[in-house]
């Protein structure tokens, strides 16, 4: 995953819900954790987290990709108890 | 006035979303495939549960009554870091001790739902000693450091079962991807 989110398909999901709920992820923001994770690790049912910090907005921002396809991204508190401010 | 409850579903990726129409910017985990969503104020604002139709609909359609979804971690294997819980309840399994010491999203997920009353609960066994409604039916539950815990749904299964059953096919799909 060194390309970012450049071209990589998005389910249905990521383009409506999560656009609606979260709408201040910035795609730069959700690139920048891909291009480079802190931290990935497997969801049950084969979904992919890919955690990374967003100075910006001080917060952890998590990404979620399910084969491949992007699905849902979000600012996460937990984050911030697990690993703390880098 | 309570806010009206927006139900959104997504039978692709079998995600539910119970939300308030405000600003739902940061998650945490009440336990694997429930996250909760707050404002910047930390107003408690939505609520993602993955996989939604194949975690609920076998208790809204009163084939369960509880369960317990989920593979807390051994508290050995966390890191040095994750050692801020919350507070520990008066009784806990050895299970539920472990899922404490870790990350939310290796607790448990206690699923339980009431037939006569039509309400579902989804917690993680750790105290909920305060509770705020985030829309019409739909409660947070969460400890006294804001940490969500559980989840309350009235009219569950008239809510929700209309949606979640236009996944039931594919879910019941020997193709479908296993939890």
């Amino acid at each position: 995953m060194d390309s970012g989110m450049e071209g990589m398909e998005r389910i249905w999901y990521y383009d409506d819900v999560r656009r609606q709920k979260h709408p201040e992820v910035k795609d730069e923001w959700v690139e920048r954790v891909l291009a480079n994770p802190y931290h990935i690790e497997d969801q049950e049912g084969g979904r992919k987290r890919y955690y990374g910090y967003i100075e910006e907005a001080g917060h952890w921002l998590r990404v979620i990709l399910e084969e491949g396809k992007l699905l849902n991204a979000f600012l996460d508190h937990h984050g911030l108890k697990r690993w703390g401010q880098p | 006035m309570k806010p009206d409850l927006e139900i959104l579903y997504d039978p692709e990726t079998d995600t539910l979303d119970l939300w308030n129409g405000l600003t739902a910017s940061i998650g945490d985990d009440i336990a694997e495939n429930v996250i909760v969503f707050f404002d910047n104020e930390g107003q408690y604002n939505g609520v993602t549960i993955e996989y939604a139709a194949k975690l609920l609909v076998p208790y809204l359609t009163g084939a369960k009554e509880t369960a317990s979804v989920g593979k807390p971690k051994h508290r050995d294997e966390f890191d040095a870091k994750d050692n801020g819980g919350p507070s520990k309840p008066n009784s806990v399994s050895v299970e539920e001790k472990a899922g404490l010491m870790g990350d939310s999203w290796n607790r448990k997920l206690n699923i339980r739902y009431h037939q006569q009353s039509d309400t579902l609960w989804l917690a993680n066994g750790l105290p909920t000693p305060n509770g705020v409604d985030i829309a019409e039916n739909v409660t947070v539950f969460f400890d006294d450091d804001d940490q969500p815990n559980g989840l309350m749904v009235e009219h569950a299964a008239e809510l929700l079962l209309p949606v979640l059953m236009t996944a039931k096919e594919k879910a019941d799909s020997p193709n479908s991807k296993g939890l």
